[in-house]
């Protein structure tokens, strides 16, 4: 990574009319647990168009994806690897995206989508899921910085 | 005079009722905000920590 820029990402994924919905820990931000993180955490619609506009963007962004021993660099292989419907780490040179599926706990592209509240950045409208499937999908996760995260949504609802 | 256990669990309180609040005012401004400034606080922290591993 050069330098991070995780709203430069998120204002390319738009750009490039991704389809996408913003979860884990910048959601959590903007949910108001203000704390880093390392990486940016979305649910891709998974359509071929939709795959394929991700791995464009990412490559664009200097993507690679490490699979096995394979260094993944060109938009056909990075959308080959997100076709698979497994979770994909992306390391671009503006930071980490990771396109979350094919995990227990985390709901389809749609019912995300259905639920997620609008966010602006850097002048881009982005899709934020709704606080209810954040807590829902940390819930599932259960790592201890996930049950801490639910311990701060719950303090914060009062 | 206060016991110091007293003193320590009423500091205690006082923190975490101070967290519970700023994490309340947090939560009333909008999404757009909280983004922007969680993305700002990971940016320093991944450069610190960039930098560090570079050291």
């Amino acid at each position: 990574m050069s330098e991070p820029a995780f709203d430069e990402l998120l204002r390319r994924l738009t750009k490039a009319e991704v389809e996408f919905v913003v979860v884990g820990g910048l959601a959590l931000n903007a949910w108001g647990i203000v704390r880093g993180t390392k990486d940016v955490d979305v649910v891709i619609a998974t359509d071929p168009d939709n795959i394929k506009r991700v791995a464009e963007v990412a490559v664009d962004a200097g993507g690679r994806v490490q699979q096995g021993e394979a260094l993944l660099g060109t938009p056909f292989s990075i959308a080959a690897a997100l076709a698979g419907g497994e979770q994909v780490a992306i390391e671009t040179d503006l930071g980490r995206l990771d396109v979350v599926q094919g995990l227990d706990g985390v709901p389809s592209f749609e019912d995300l989508r259905s639920r997620a509240i609008e966010a602006e950045i850097l002048g881009s409208k982005v899709w934020i899921c709704s606080r209810e499937d954040l807590r829902a999908m940390k819930q599932a996760a259960g790592r201890t910085r996930d049950l801490a995260d639910i311990e701060d949504l719950d303090a914060s609802d009062g | 005079m206060e016991r110091p256990d007293k003193a320590i669990q009423s500091a205690s309180a006082d923190a975490e009722a101070l967290r519970v609040q700023r994490l309340r005012e947090d939560a009333q401004r909008s999404l757009s905000e909280n983004l922007s400034e969680g993305i700002a606080l990971s940016h320093k922290l991944l450069r610190f920590t960039g930098a560090a591993l570079k050291n």
